[in-house]
């Protein structure tokens, strides 16, 4: 038997934890505790279920299980230990309860924890857990902002075409990053057990570029192919990743002024580049924009977060480059609800954050209005832990060794920069600037604190790269950015 | 030291076991005892990788490359490892499949079949040349193993594994400022190919190491250390074998 558990983020008012159990037919109910207290969940939103990986017994029946318990929060605002034991097997993470407001400057900030595109096979040099389970101050909230599974790598393996098959080779993956202190591992493991933790998709929960079929990769060349690949990774992304807190596309958060909004921009995503969310998702779009209009309209500071699986601030890749590059954003017809929600929002002087991740590199970028006011800014923490990109990573080591000839070596060979240019985009007409621009493996810490008409954030842009010198030399301190809508 | 995952994990079961020369028994006599020591019932659930530590110069400066991989920093037992690519139980057309960093001279430009070169069995260096050799059995069908070797031996575009050679060799032969290639990120070309070909495949040799430091030596250390993460990971319920003898170790005294 194998045991893992996490904290996926719940409502204000609920304690999650997700319980996994693999090879038992018919789990019992785990013995939770909290700080050495025997608890009682107070409702189990999920029972066990199928974790949807076909991992089944001598008699068909599947072995590998998930629940979802539901607890009260403890009454302490400080972090505590959660135990979770069934028969011989015991896991231990913690939590905190997140606050209801803002801190104020003269309190600890609130800290968001950016992590994105995490490659399990590249992560056994210095686990990337170590690294974050290491940071000062502690995260309060866990964001892994797409690409916690790379199920189309690596490039050259044959997937069954048959749909249990590819079912188990596909919960293959998700087991190696979530069940991997199990393993003996490096994984995702530590990283969910300092909750509370959210989870959002990006392409390669499925595939690269999902839903559009790729060249390389056979088993989207076909409708039936794709169907049975969309429908093995969707289930493996509802029961391992998905809180029931964003079941309806998305998940919104208000923490007075900052109200936020975590957008599942792929599961529904078409191929046509008509939609990318769904309805529900359209309707909390609007409703996050009118709230904010209305805290600013009573009087109140506002300012929005906005997070989805990829960057906001890009080129709009051309008909042909959507095959061969990636569909973005801008290429959904269902992009112009955020454009408009978002020039709203600056015409009425309300500011608003962009976090992500995606893109292999990490950037800040600030958009101000014609009045020279700040009201936008983007955060790109990406990746934790870099994929291979065979043929291009050899041929980047060599060229380096070249320039280490010449004294002039690349920190990070593998990794791709930040673009030097801005794309053409028009954001409501702010003018952007890049503040900040980071490569080589790393995740980000968003430090807030409320103050007078808005708040103030910094951003602590973490090394994750195993080589100690590299950490020290390319991890830094960006900000304080100061955002007010009054 | 190279950064690695250490497995923490005891080992409860494991079939890896020393199987010595019965007198000066030829290495392919060797193999052929080792296979059948395996006792496999249904051979076509397997693949078998050979692993091969020379004592030459150039084998030297290859097993010590890799003692950085080792916790106690000695030499590897290793320096060359192969696919045995098994046709009948009687060997008669088995080869031995790898990327020689000394490509032969009478086989096609090496970029035309990614560096890959197929070794007749009869082929196979003497136990003077190779005193210590290995047979893993991994549960992984050799049909599945070859048909990804086919597509690998297409695939420059994307795996220049030639370009990975170099590297190696100008590190054999002590050319230049070349230093230890494993320092740069740059795994023993053989072994990376064989690891992507048995990652394709949903098989980690080298569960300890990120994936492009594959090395002979990694594979002996997944074979020895890691049965519980094989234990957990592989649906077949099958788990690695290894045979091996080990007759050469260089003379180092730490008292």
């Amino acid at each position: 038997m194998q045991l893992f558990a996490y904290n996926p983020i719940g409502q204000p008012d609920e304690l999650l934890l997700w319980v996994g159990v693999l090879g038992v037919e018919a789990p019992s109910l785990p013995c939770f505790q909290i700080d050495g207290q025997v608890v009682q969940p107070v409702a189990i939103n999920y029972p066990f279920e199928p974790l949807g990986d076909e991992v089944l017994n001598d008699c068909g029946r599947p072995l590998n299980h998930r629940a979802i318990f539901s607890f009260q929060w403890p009454d302490t605002a400080e972090r505590f230990a959660i135990t979770v034991t069934m028969g011989a097997r015991t896991v231990m993470l913690t939590s905190k309860r997140p606050p209801t407001t803002l801190p104020t400057k003269n309190e600890n900030s609130f800290n968001v924890l950016l992590t994105s595109c995490y490659y399990q096979p590249n992560d056994r040099a210095r686990s990337l857990a170590q690294l974050t389970n290491a940071i000062k101050p502690a995260p309060d909230f866990t964001l892994l902002a797409g690409d916690q599974v790379y199920l189309d790598l690596p490039s050259q393996q044959n997937l069954p075409r048959e749909k249990n098959s590819l079912a188990r080779a596909l919960g293959k993956k998700y087991q190696y990053n979530w069940f991997c202190d199990e393993l003996s591992q490096p994984g995702l493991a530590k990283v969910l057990g300092h909750g509370p933790v959210l989870c959002i998709p990006d392409d390669h929960e499925f595939w690269n570029n999902f839903p559009l079929f790729q060249v390389q990769l056979i088993n989207t060349h076909r409708v039936c192919d794709r169907d049975n690949w969309r429908d093995a990774a969707l289930r493996l992304y509802e029961r391992y990743q998905m809180s029931p807190a964003q079941s309806q596309g998305f998940y919104r958060w208000d923490l007075a002024p900052l109200s936020m909004l975590f957008l599942d921009g792929r599961t529904c995503r078409d191929s046509g580049g008509s939609s990318m969310f769904n309805r529900a998702t359209h309707a909390a779009i609007k409703q996050w924009k009118d709230d904010l209009l209305l805290r600013k309209k009573n009087n109140q500071p506002a300012v929005g977060l906005l997070s989805s699986g990829q960057a906001l601030v890009v080129e709009k890749p051309g008909m042909w480059d959507r095959h061969i590059a990636d569909m973005e954003m801008v290429n959904y017809c269902d992009f112009s609800l955020i454009q408009h929600a978002l020039k709203e929002l600056f015409a009425a002087e309300i500011p608003v954050i962009y976090i992500t991740g995606d893109v292999h590199w990490g950037r800040i970028l600030e958009g101000k209005n014609h009045r020279g006011k700040c009201l936008f800014y983007e955060v790109i923490a990406s990746p934790s832990r870099l994929i291979d990109t065979l043929g291009s990573d050899q041929k980047n080591i060599i060229k380096n060794k070249f320039r280490y000839v010449l004294g002039e070596p690349l920190p990070f060979p593998k990794h791709p920069e930040a673009p030097a240019e801005l794309p053409v985009f028009k954001l409501a007409n702010l003018e952007l600037q890049t503040l900040h621009r980071q490569q080589g493996d790393h995740v980000a810490l968003l430090r807030f604190n409320a103050v007078p008409g808005g708040l103030e954030f910094y951003v602590d842009y973490v090394c994750t790269d195993p080589d100690e010198k590299k950490q020290r030399v390319h991890s830094s301190t960006q900000g304080p950015f100061k955002l007010l809508s009054q | 030291m190279i950064k690695q995952t250490l497995s923490t994990e005891s080992v409860s079961q494991s079939d890896v076991q020393k199987l010595i020369r019965i007198k000066r028994e030829a290495n392919l006599d060797w193999l052929k005892r080792a296979y059948n020591s395996f006792a496999i019932e249904d051979v076509s659930q397997w693949s078998f990788i050979v692993l091969a530590g020379g004592k030459d110069v150039a084998a030297f400066r290859l097993r010590v490359a890799q003692s950085r991989l080792r916790g106690d920093m000695l030499p590897s037992f290793w320096s060359e490892c192969a696919l045995f690519k098994i046709s009948h139980e009687d060997f008669s057309s088995s080869v031995f499949c790898n990327l020689p960093l000394f490509q032969p001279a009478n086989l096609s430009y090496a970029p035309t079949r990614n560096g890959l070169v197929e070794l007749p069995l009869n082929k196979l260096p003497t136990q003077k040349d190779y005193p210590n050799l290995a047979l893993l059995a991994i549960p992984v069908p050799q049909e599945l193993i070859l048909q990804s070797l086919e597509e690998y031996k297409k695939a420059r575009v994307s795996y220049d594994a030639v370009e990975n050679i170099l590297p190696w060799l100008a590190y054999v032969w002590g050319s230049g400022d070349a230093t230890n290639p494993l320092m740069k990120q740059i795994g023993f070309p053989s072994a990376v190919m064989l690891n992507q070909v048995f990652s394709a495949r949903g098989f980690d040799l080298a569960p300890g190491v990120n994936s492009y430091l594959s090395t002979p030596e990694m594979f002996w250390s997944g074979v020895k250390h890691w049965q519980d993460y094989y234990s957990k990971t592989q649906e077949n319920g099958l788990l690695p074998k290894a045979r091996f003898v080990i007759d050469h170790v260089y003379d180092i005294d730490e008292s």
